[in-house]
This record gives structure tokens, C-alpha cells and sequence, in this order.
């Protein structure tokens, strides 16, 4: 009862505005005539300049030798691959877990990606050296279309916040560059029937 | 920029209101002779047999009750606001949160982008978001939903929102929905007491101890982006996010109307969301509309986007593409 | 126009102020009466404390006790509203021929049915506070003290015609029947005002309410610019068939005197509105079935079902067929002008409409939900048992109103003092 008597005393209303915001977003976008180009906090996150990318803005890539397990390939790779093979008898292929999954066995094998000279680095199509911290260049000869939405922003997943300069994963991040596809598995929370 | 630009609206909540000079606990008490709620509090902090801690804790909580709204509030109140939020609790628990109160940074204007090419369905997204916004885990609330839908039609009404199965599923793709920070948002029009709001930044918020729990934005919201407490939310005390805002993932009451806030605690510091970080795949962009070298500009630029119901007006900032 | 009763007054009696004696009187008035009126009291004093008892777990535990979720967040508090502004509103039928075009026939009925309006309203508004999750916070809707978000929210609207006509439907037939009380005609200068707002006001109470769902275009089967005329239409049905019943249940077992012209212009209001309606559930049947579109699925869920999810199925049906047979009956002279068959018309009507307020109005807005997903919905005892209390408080409100305002209109209770001239018309 006593909310029926104060919501009686309402009657007398004060007159409010709502807030009125503009309908049209992109509109709004368009209009920033001011771009925010203001220089961006650095993010923290250790990374490397993205080298070789046309058309969009400087961005850094998440810098991938210190992820590697396994690196520098040299430490192991003292002898021609041929050499160390043939001391490799009898014991278990040291490279045993990786399978290829990549592309059609006419299309691609190790040495497309790894040269036999130079275990440190990658290599283009043509024969350049390739930075591991660099290997999205490799990726980009085949993969152009998600090279280049990688590199604008469709593609991939920041590294940094969005407020901070952009750094972006590298292609080998988040996939395996032996076999790229990402996997099927179960959704991280069971059956909801959330109402 | 008109849409950063918000009317002062008359009300002054009532320790606006009330004369400066006036202490508040005095100016308080005699207004809520009518109000029954506030009662037992009362007893409470009169009472001189109780311990100072408990008396202390209905102090704030009789405070917390005459607070005005969040949005009117000067920067003192907001701090004083949140200080007394984080002295509840940790008179509550035995442990210590971090409410903070940062405001909307000029210059900027969130938006959001999702690519259903990429989403594969995991709902890692989900994950997150509950984990960081101390969704209630007794009705399992969730802010995202995630629709599976077959190959060839986007039709939610033909989604199944409840899958539990590996994916993806042969023949399906994913679309996730959650809300969208509307710059037109019809749920904040019909808000009876102003509890709801859009920020300067285009984030779409409610002060819960403002909302009245009426749940009008509910039916007004298109997008099924708003969720209520019908009961006292639980959250364990192993896994509360203890960063919090205070319009955004602070703990909830039962009775108040919650939302997706774009993380406005990870957000405001210059973070991306929690589902943006958690997702996988990439499918989730997030950034700022006024920035031209953002990536969500890119993706406006360079994408043939889309946004869902576009016919009703309400100018979502959630795009959709392919890629 | 009745017998008039010499009241004799004690010598102090005519000392007190008449305000005094009014309210003495009246309350002198309302707590005295047969066996049967203190069981009726009694039994809706015990239907209020259960209604109250049900509350108070919906407090303690929170709304989750209701049957609603977040994808049917309105139900059987918002729908017996929605009726009860109804309800409201169609005092002024009675209302606009007695004032304003000085029709007798209706004028004893005028203060019944003002009594009826304030009942509904004051039900309306308790509908509205237990669905709220937070009742403590009211204040915030306060102007000055909190925010009342007006014009913007529709919701805002609504708080303040409600309360408005609450005022108006409080304040003439105070005036009217203070005036009696004290002997006097009540002046026209001083009520007529205060019945043409009422009569505007009556059609923006329900108007208001309809545009408060149709207002969104979240819910298509809300949107549609007929919702408010058929609340109207609806509502011009249900309450003079409620009008009819209890003014035919005054007649019987008060000395009130109610003219069998009375009934018969009710049922004739009644008779079209029912017509009315009909015509326009037709019309909104067809846009929603013509093609059916994703936007009938509203509909098509309360009409049919969907997806096996049939609920409100049997209960829309059950409603559309007692409309349809009660139009029917009261469209066919003869059988409108037999009590009987009247009665049970208005019965049939009565339910028929509150059924379809109750169930086919607000929740097939919520199902299905915005994106398709079916979440079905029923109210569970704690809304039925504080729904009932609530509608116990306004049968309990009304006869307090009419108990008091008989007595005075049949000249029976006067001001200390006063005598009434013979044969001065009263009522």
C-alpha cells in the first residue's frame, strides 16, 4: 500500500528529454574528419615490425623465434641433412611428430618452406630467406586473399588491446604450419538450455 | 560530435538533491519514514550492541540504497560510490575487489565485428564472458548466444542455440549474437527511470542500483540482449573476477536487469572484450569506429557487411561479414 | 426518488465537522452489515493475507518464483494489468451519457461504476509494483527525487494516467456524494470539468497501455497500430458486462434501486462493443494468416502452436468462442432482454475477454523470443495465489466504496442534522 501511495504522488511528472544520439553510425564514421592518428602506447607484447605488406597502416607482428621449442634449428642441424640422417640410423626420426597436412603431396613437401642449407630460416617460393619471426611471407605466396585480410584486420587474432599499437599473431600462432587446418572438438560449456 | 553529446537531465538524485551542508545520513533518515525497505537497516545502525563492523555495513548499505544515479553523479559521488562498494565487500568476504569507476574516453566509439566465415562454434566466447563478468553460475546466464545453423539459409528460427556436439558440424556454420550497443537502442527509450543508458563511448550500460527491475528494455531490446536476476546471483568466491567496473561486471543484485557491456572494466583500460580475446578463430573484431586505421574500420572498409534487423532502426554497432 | 430516512442526530454530532461525520459515517457504514457481508469481507481479508503471504516468498527468494525467464520476462502480472486498465476505462462509459448528455438511465449506475474504476486501477497499479524486481527502488520514479524518464518512456506515460484517472475517479464521486451527504446538489461548475477529463482521460488510460507494447518493434505481434482501438474495443465489452452483473447483484440483495433501463442501455454498449471486437479480431486475424509471415509467428504460436508447443492453444479457442457466442446472444434481441441469458452473455464475455487479455496478449509477444528460440511459459502458484490477493483487495475495495456510497445515494445517511426535503432527487 505504501508503494501505491507514492506511486500516486507521480502524477505531476517532470518533463525529461531522452537522450537523442544520431541514427546513422556509419554516418558518424564518416564524419570524423579528425582521424585519430594520435601515437598509440606501445603494447608490451614482444614483436617484430611487419616487413614486406602493402596498403596498410606500419603493424607489428608477434615476434615467434622465443615460442619455438626447438630453436636455433642449428644447435642440432651441425652436418647437411643428408649426413645427419645417415647418423640417424636405427634410432627414431627426429622430426617423427611432424606429419604433413598442409597441401597435395605434388603441391608441397618439407623443403618447400625449410631450405636444406639454412635450418634457421625459411624460404620463399623463389628461394629468398625468410626470419622465423617472419614466416607469415611465407604463408602470403599461397594464402594472398588471408594475407591480405590479416594484414588489414579481418584475419588472425590482435595480440595487443585495441587501444595500444597493433600487434597482430603471426600465420604459425595459432596454426600449425604442418597441418593448418584448426581442429573440430567439443564446445568449451556443456548444453545450456539458458532461458 | 553530436553523439558523444548527452543532455543534463533535471533529475538530481537524492543526494544531489539534498543540501550539501546537510549530512546525509540525517538528511536520509528523514525521508525514509515511508519507506519500509530501509527499516531494518536502520535498526541496525542504531543499534549500539552491534559489533561496529555490521553497524558499519548497514551504514553503507543505507547509503547505497539513497544513492543517486551513477550517470548524475560528480566525480567525488563516483568515487565515493565505488569506494563504498568495495568496503561492502570486503566486509562481506574476506577478501579484497577492485571497483573502479573509469569514464568513456573522448575520441572514441566502440564497435564490434564478427565473421561468420570464421566462427567455428566452440564457445570459448561464452566461457569468458561468464568468467570475467561474474555472470550468475546458478542459472548458467550467459550474454552470447551462439546459433548453429545450417548451409543454406541464415534463419535463427531454423537455429539450434543449444547445441552440445563436436564442431563444426558437417553442413553448419555458427552466428553469434549478444548485444549489439545499439546507437539508436530502443531499450534505453523506454527505461521508466532513466536506469539505462548509452556512454559517451557507445556502450550500452545499466546502473543495477538504479534499475527497478520493471524489465521494460527486456521487451523492447530486438536482439535478446538482456538478461534479469531472478534470483541472488552466485558467483564463488575462487572464481569472482575481482577487476571490476561499476557499470560493468561488478556483482549484481536480484531484481536488476544485466547486459554484455563490451567488458567496459577491460575496454575503458584499453583491452579488448573477453570473448574477443578467448575466440580461436579470429571471428570476433573490436574496435574504435573514430579511429580510420582501426581494424573494425578496415573491415567496414573492405567487407560487404551487414548488420541484423537493420529494418528496425536501431543502428547496431555489430557488423556481420564473410570473408 | 426513494424513501427518506429522518436520521436523528446527538446533540454533539452536530458539532463535528461534516468531513468528520462523513468518514465516520462511512466507515460506521462499512463495518456494520448481514453475516453474508462479513463473510464476504472475511473471505477476501483471508484471499488478501494468502495474496500477501505468496508476496512476501517472491521478496525473499526473488522473481525466479514466477513462472517468467528472461525470454517470456512478462506474464501474469503484466496481462491482469493490462485488463484492469481496461477494466478502468470503461467507467467512462457510464460516466459520458449521465454528465454529459444528462441520461438518467445511466445515472445511478455512475457511482458503481467509478467505484469499479477505481478498484481496477488501484489492482492495475498493484499488478505493475509486484512485477517489479526491485519495489524498494520506487522512489527513483519520483520527479525531483529520482528519474521519471517522461515523455520517453512509455512506461512513464502510463504511471502518470494511471494515477491521474485514479485522482479524477477519487475526487467527482467524493464531490457528488460529500455533497449528498451534506444535502446539497453537487455544482456542475465544480464536476463537469472533472468529467470531461475523465472521459479524455478514459481513452488515453487504455490508449497509453496499448502503445506501450505496440510502441515495439522488438515484438511484431505487439506492433500493430490496432492494438490500442481493440483494448478500446475490448475493454468498452468487458467492463459493462462486469457493470451489468453487479449492478444486477446490488439489486438483489440492496434496496438500491437500478432501473431495468439501465441494464438494458449496458447491455447495448455491451452488445456493440462485443461486435466491435470482433470485427476487429477478424481483421487482425487476417493479416497475420493472409501470408503468414515470420512476424505472424506470434500468432501462429497462440493460435495453432508451433513446433508441437501448444500451450495457450485450448484457452485462445475457449476465449474466441465464449466472445462469439455472447456477441451472439446480445446481438439477438430477445435473448439480450432475458435476465438469463444476459447474465450468462456478460459472463461468457467477461471471461472470454480477460482470457484473452490474460493469456493472448502479452506472452505470444515473447514467444517466440526475437530470434525464433520457443520458451513457453505459465504462471506458477505464487502468481496465481498474489493475482488472486490483488483482485481480493479490488472486489474488497469496491464494496467498501459501495457500501458506502449506497447508503448516502438512498438518502439514508445524511449529515448530522440534516432532513432531507421529500422527493428531492438524490443519486
Amino acid at each position: 500500500m505504501k508503494y501505491l501511495l507514492l506511486t500516486t504522488g507521480l502524477a505531476l511528472a517532470g518533463c525529461v528529454q531522452p537522450p537523442r544520439s544520431d541514427p546513422h553510425v556509419l554516418a558518424i564514421v564518416r564524419r570524423a574528419s579528425q582521424p585519430d592518428t594520435a601515437p598509440k602506447p606501445p603494447s608490451g607484447i614482444a614483436s617484430v615490425r611487419a616487413e614486406g605488406i602493402e596498403g596498410v597502416r606500419e603493424f607489428a607482428v608477434a615476434e615467434r623465434k622465443s615460442q619455438l621449442k626447438r630453436f636455433p634449428c642449428a644447435s642440432c642441424h651441425t652436418l647437411p641433412l643428408e649426413q645427419l640422417r645417415l647418423k640417424q640410423t636405427g634410432k627414431k626420426a627426429a622430426h617423427w611428430d611432424v606429419e604433413l597436412r598442409h597441401a597435395a603431396e605434388n603441391v608441397m613437401s618439407c623443403a618447400t618452406c625449410h631450405p636444406a642449407e639454412d635450418a634457421d630460416s625459411l624460404r620463399t617460393l623463389q628461394g629468398k630467406p625468410v626470419g622465423l619471426n617472419h614466416s607469415y611471407q611465407v604463408c602470403a605466396q599461397c594464402h594472398a586473399a588471408q594475407a591480405r585480410d590479416w594484414a588489414g584486420g579481418s584475419h588472425g587474432r590482435r595480440a595487443s588491446g585495441w587501444a595500444a599499437e597493433r600487434v597482430v599473431n603471426n600465420c604459425a600462432s595459432c596454426h600449425n604450419p604442418h597441418a593448418p587446418a584448426l581442429p573440430s572438438r567439443w564446445p568449451a560449456i556443456p548444453r545450456t538450455d539458458s532461458r | 560530435m553530436s553523439v558523444n553529446s548527452f543532455r543534463i537531465l533535471n533529475n538530481k538524485g537524492i543526494e544531489q538533491l539534498l543540501e550539501r551542508n546537510v549530512d546525509r545520513r540525517t538528511a536520509a533518515l528523514t525521508m525514509a519514514g515511508a519507506l519500509a525497505a530501509g527499516a531494518g537497516l536502520a535498526a541496525t545502525s542504531a543499534n549500539p550492541f552491534a559489533s561496529s563492523e555490521s553497524r558499519e555495513k548497514a551504514r553503507l548499505n543505507w547509503d547505497a540504497y539513497f544513492q543517486g544515479n551513477f550517470r548524475l553523479m560528480t566525480e567525488e559521488e563516483k568515487t565515493e560510490t565505488v569506494r563504498r562498494l568495495e568496503r561492502l565487500h570486503q566486509l562481506q568476504n574476506t577478501d579484497r575487489i577492485r571497483v573502479t569507476a573509469l569514464d568513456a574516453v573522448p575520441g572514441v566509439l566502440y564497435g564490434y565485428a564478427f565473421n561468420i566465415s570464421k566462427c567455428r562454434g566452440y564457445m570459448d566466447c561464452v566461457r569468458a564472458c561468464i568468467a570475467e563478468n561474474n555472470q550468475d553460475r546458478r542459472s548458467a546466464m550467459q550474454y552470447i548466444r551462439v546459433h548453429e545453423m545450417e548451409h543454406g539459409q541464415i534463419s535463427f528460427e531454423h537455429a539450434d542455440d543449444a547445441y552440445f556436439h563436436e564442431v563444426p558440424a558437417a553442413g553448419h556454420f555458427y552466428v553469434g549474437t549478444q548485444c549489439f550497443h545499439c546507437q539508436n537502442p530502443p531499450c534505453t527509450q523506454v527505461c521508466p527511470v532513466q536506469a539505462t543508458w548509452m556512454e559517451p563511448d557507445g556502450i550500452v550500460v545499466v546502473d543495477y542500483n538504479w534499475c527497478i527491475g520493471c524489465r521494460y528494455c527486456m521487451a523492447a531490446c530486438p536482439y535478446d540482449a538482456r538478461r534479469f536476476n531472478w534470483a541472488d546471483p552466485v558467483v564463488p568466491e575462487a572464481e569472482l573476477n575481482r577487476n571490476q567496473h561499476y557499470l560493468g561486471n561488478r556483482l549484481r543484485q536480484k531484481g536488476v536487469v544485466e547486459k554484455c557491456t563490451f567488458c567496459i572494466q577491460r575496454s575503458r583500460a584499453g583491452g579488448n572484450p573477453a570473448c574477443v580475446e578467448a575466440c580461436p578463430t579470429g571471428a570476433r573484431i573490436f574496435g574504435n569506429l573514430l579511429d580510420p586505421d582501426s581494424e573494425i574500420r578496415w573491415v567496414l572498409r573492405n567487407k560487404k557487411v551487414f548488420r541484423l534487423k537493420e529494418d528496425l532502426g536501431a543502428e547496431p554497432k555489430f557488423w556481420y561479414f564473410t570473408d | 426518488m426513494s424513501a427518506t430516512s429522518r436520521v436523528v442526530p446527538a446533540i454533539d454530532e452536530r458539532k463535528r465537522s461534516a468531513l468528520t461525520g462523513f468518514l465516520r459515517d462511512s466507515l460506521a457504514e462499512v463495518t456494520s452489515g448481514s453475516a453474508a457481508y462479513h463473510a464476504w469481507m472475511g473471505l477476501l481479508t483471508f484471499l488478501m493475507l494468502a495474496g500477501a503471504f505468496a508476496y512476501s516468498v517472491q521478496l525473499r527468494q526473488g522473481m525466479g518464483v514466477t513462472g517468467m525467464h528472461d525470454h517470456v520476462s512478462w506474464g501474469f502480472y503484466i496481462s491482469n494489468f493490462t485488463f484492469l486498465v481496461g477494466l478502468a476505462a470503461a467507467a467512462v462509459i457510464l460516466v459520458m451519457p449521465t454528465y454529459v448528455l444528462k441520461d438518467h438511465d445511466f445515472k445511478q449506475a455512475v457511482l458503481i461504476g467509478e467505484a469499479m474504476a477505481v478498484a481496477a486501477l488501484l489492482m492495475a497499479i498493484s499488478f505493475v509494483v509486484v512485477d517489479l524486481g526491485g519495489p524498494a527502488r520506487l522512489w527513483h520514479l519520483i520527479p525531483g527525487l529520482g528519474i521519471f524518464n517522461f515523455p520517453s518512456s512509455l512506461l512513464a506515460w502510463d504511471i502518470l494516467v494511471l494515477n491521474g484517472y485514479l485522482a479524477l475517479n477519487l475526487a467527482a464521486p467524493f464531490y457528488i456524494l460529500y455533497s449528498h451527504y451534506q444535502g446539497r446538489e453537487p455544482r456542475p461548475a465544480v464536476y463537469i470539468p472533472a468529467v470531461f477529463l475523465s472521459i479524455l482521460w478514459a481513452v488515453s488510460v487504455h490508449l497509453v497501455t496499448a502503445f506501450l507494447y505496440a510502441g515495439l518493434p522488438a515484438r511484431p505481434y505487439w506492433n500493430t497500430a490496432l492494438m490500442g482501438p481493440r483494448f478500446l474495443a475490448t475493454a468498452f465489452a468487458a467492463g459493462p458486462a462486469l457493470m451489468i452483473l453487479i449492478l444486477a447483484a446490488i439489486r438483489a440483495n440492496t434496496p438500491f434501486p437500478v432501473a431495468q433501463a439501465t441494464l438494458d442501455k449496458l447491455a447495448m454498449v455491451v452488445t456493440v462493443a462485443g461486435q466491435i471486437c470482433l470485427v476487429m479480431l477478424g481483421s487482425e486475424l487476417f493479416t497475420e494468416f493472409y501470408r503468414q509471415t515470420e512476424h505472424g509467428r506470434g500468432a501462429r504460436y497462440l493460435f495453432f502452436g508451433l513446433d508441437g508447443h501448444n500451450l495457450l492453444v485450448p484457452w485462445i479457442w475457449m476465449s474466441v468462442a465464449m466472445v462469439v457466442l455472447a456477441t451472439a446472444i446480445l446481438t439477438i434481441h430477445p435473448l439480450r432482454r432475458s435476465p438469463p441469458w444476459l447474465y450468462s452473455a456478460c459472463v461468457l464475455l467477461f471471461v472470454g475477454i480477460l482470457v484473452e487479455k490474460g493469456l493472448g496478449t502479452i506472452i505470444p509477444g515473447f514467444v517466440p523470443e526475437p530470434w525464433g528460440r520457443i520458451d513457453e511459459y505459465l504462471p506458477t502458484w505464487v502468481e496465481l495465489v498474489v493475482g488472486l490477493g490483488i483482485w481480493a483487495m479490488g472486489a474488497f475495495v469496491f464494496t467498501v466504496l459501495a457500501k458506502a456510497a449506497i447508503p448516502i445515494e438512498l438518502g439514508k445517511r445524511r449529515r448530522a442534522g440534516m432532513l432531507l426535503s421529500p422527493g428531492k432527487e438524490v443519486g
